[in-house]
């Protein structure tokens, strides 16, 4: 559904490279998360997939077809939501979806439908300029699926929600995902990537690190350990046991028979800490 | 592309009157109301008196008494033909020489007051007979030429109409415009717009049209007010119309090469400075240097006039509009290009 071949882009010229030689396909139906720290490339790739900014080395296509001088007939196909805010702040939530459905050639959702799917049906009468950051973040989140788009694109969709907002949102997603929409979701967010995605991409520097289910990417990068916490003496003791090793599994179930144990977790590796391990910096 | 023009031009109107351009448009025209019923008086002194005089009688102009016109010299008749053209309140005073005396041909604009001619008459014949006849009365026949019969006398106040038409109701859109689009950057509509099916030129167009019906309201308000019914409204809505086009489009070019406001404003305020050049030419048509006429003002100006003093005729006033539209589309076809660019430069 989309497939990235050699992609390059260059701010300066030439000088320094916002992405480098990136290369991927995400086939139709699978929600791809694209991880990355501010600056690593993310964006630039979404907006050259967009066609917001011009393709200068290398080949993009959505839906077979070249993201390269796309006319009204390839943005029917596809939905974005955008990381800024960006809506009317005259208009009111309605008016804003209204004007955007209007621009469509193929049929739209119900603009009040959607605006009541991500928890804007009281305000949707009330101007933008009103809403706060979060209630900005959803009306645009709804603009996004008002083509039923085939190729759904996500830049940090649950940034600046409340958990309650943001479990929503996911759960919205996932139920477009259910349908079968193909989803590419810009994130820096790694438990968003983690809980939506079918496969990540990290991308460091313009340059693509690595391509793989997170499952793949925590088994092979992770550490098998579960930390227990028991009471000894009147005082919380917490003990981290290897999995893999003879040792720890014996102290585990030494500990299982004592009755004192509180609490236990399995230590295995996060999505920031294998990007951390690949990359030698963080996602924030 | 109807259907998105039109999609657009309901968006772009809802913003607009919710920023209360409406509001602003009346409340400008009805001040320019008060302006002129209030502040400008009906006539004004001195008239201008163009004055052609063959060198053989120059000496005779020197002993002529004081009066209340003030006298501009001019080269040839011709000259004086052309400077009373744009002179609506302007007298003409040709002497040429005759077989026995002085040819006198006093050109007038057709609604002047007889009062005026006879003035004239006496003031200028006085310093003639006194200079042929060595102080005995000459009875010398005059030619009285009126460039426009049936004319109306043109009041100082109607003489204004033409300059608000064109600095407010047509030229709304230059800054207006250019706001909407700076906002609209400021917000990364062009974002959102850019990956949507929506089309640049419509996007562009329909902040045209709310410009234009700005310009409507505020153009044929003022002159109903100041006029009545008489004005030739034809004229007026195709005046209106092509230079709001031309003005709207300089606007967006402004907004295409600008990001903000702050940034646009000093060239924002050289263009207004420069476009208001004609005006001076208008109010003091002695003050018409060549390179005047190239600025699109100039010739709003001529068809705002013959659009709100009807006696003027349609001379020139076809050309004008012409012109007027031509300039506009080339503008309105470069800022097209460019915004293009610069929205993709943005995002």
């Amino acid at each position: 559904m989309i497939k990235v071949d050699s992609l390059c882009y260059s701010y300066d010229g030439g000088k320094v490279y916002a992405v480098d030689g990136v290369s991927f396909e995400v086939p139709k139906g699978e929600t791809f998360g694209f991880l990355g720290p501010n600056g690593a490339g993310k964006s630039t790739t979404q907006k050259i997939l967009t066609g917001l900014l011009p393709m200068q080395q290398g080949k993009a296509s959505i839906g077979g077809e070249d993201v390269r001088g796309q006319k009204s007939k390839f943005f029917n196909r596809i939905g974005v939501s955008f990381e800024i805010a960006n809506a009317y702040n005259r208009l009111t939530g309605l008016e804003n979806l209204e004007y955007y459905a209007g621009l469509f050639d193929v049929p739209t959702r119900d603009p009040k439908e959607l605006l009541t799917l991500v928890d804007l049906g009281d305000a949707m009468n009330m101007r933008v300029g009103e809403y706060s950051k979060g209630m900005k973040q959803r009306l645009i989140f709804a603009r996004s699926m008002l083509n039923r788009p085939e190729i759904w694109i996500l830049d940090e969709p649950l940034s600046g929600l409340n958990p309650n907002s943001a479990k929503n949102m996911k759960n919205v997603i996932q139920a477009e995902k259910d349908k079968g929409v193909t989803i590419f979701l810009t994130t820096h967010d790694m438990h968003v990537a983690d809980e939506l995605c079918d496969r990540v991409a990290f991308i460091e520097r313009g340059k693509l690190v690595v391509v793989d289910t997170p499952r793949n990417l925590k088994l092979k990068y992770g550490q098998k350990v579960v930390r227990v916490e028991y009471r000894k003496d009147e005082e919380i003791v917490s003990e981290d046991l290897p999995m893999n090793d003879e040792a720890g599994r014996k102290r585990l179930a030494e500990l299982m028979q004592t009755g004192q144990v509180e609490t236990m977790h399995s230590m295995e590796a996060t999505l920031e800490d294998i990007f951390i391990e690949l990359t030698g910096r963080g996602l924030d | 592309m109807a259907k998105r023009l039109l999609l657009n031009f309901k968006k772009d109107w809802t913003i607009g009157f919710r920023n209360f351009y409406l509001a602003i448009t009346i409340a400008t025209a009805v001040l320019f109301y008060l302006f002129l019923t209030f502040l400008i008086p009906e006539d004004y002194s001195p008239v201008n008196l163009y004055l052609y005089t063959d060198p053989l009688y120059r000496e005779a102009l020197q002993n002529g008494e004081e009066s209340e016109f003030e006298v501009m010299e001019m080269d040839s008749p011709e000259a004086v033909y052309e400077s009373m053209k744009k002179d609506v309140n302007g007298y003409g005073f040709i002497v040429q020489q005759g077989e026995t005396a002085p040819d006198i041909t006093i050109v007038s604009q057709g609604g002047e007051e007889s009062e005026t001619a006879n003035l004239l008459k006496l003031s200028l014949g006085t310093a003639f007979t006194e200079y042929l006849m060595t102080g005995q009365e000459y009875a010398i026949d005059y030619d009285v030429v009126t460039l426009h019969p049936g004319m109306e006398k043109v009041s100082y106040q109607d003489n204004f109409l033409p300059i608000f038409i064109v600095m407010e109701s047509s030229f709304i859109g230059f800054f207006l415009i250019s706001v909407m689009l700076f906002m609209e950057k400021d917000q990364r509509m062009h974002t959102a717009y850019l990956v949507s099916p929506g089309g640049l030129t419509e996007h562009l167009l329909s902040k045209v049209l709310v410009m234009l019906l700005l310009g409507y309201v505020s153009a044929f308000g003022i002159t109903l007010a100041v006029r009545g019914f008489d004005a030739n409204f034809y004229r007026l809505w195709l005046t209106v119309t092509v230079s709001s086009f031309l003005s709207s489009s300089l606007g967006l070019l402004m907004g295409a090469i600008f990001n903000s406001l702050q940034k646009a404003m000093f060239l924002l305020l050289s263009f207004v400075f420069l476009l208001m050049m004609p005006v001076l030419s208008f109010a003091f048509p002695v003050f018409t240097p060549g390179w005047i006429k190239f600025l699109p003002t100039y010739p709003m100006l001529q068809a705002a006039r013959s659009a709100v003093i009807p006696a003027f005729g349609a001379a020139g006033f076809y050309k004008n509009i012409a012109v007027i539209a031509g300039e506009g589309t080339i503008l309105f076809i470069m800022s097209r290009l460019l915004y293009s660019r610069s929205l993709r430069a943005t995002s």
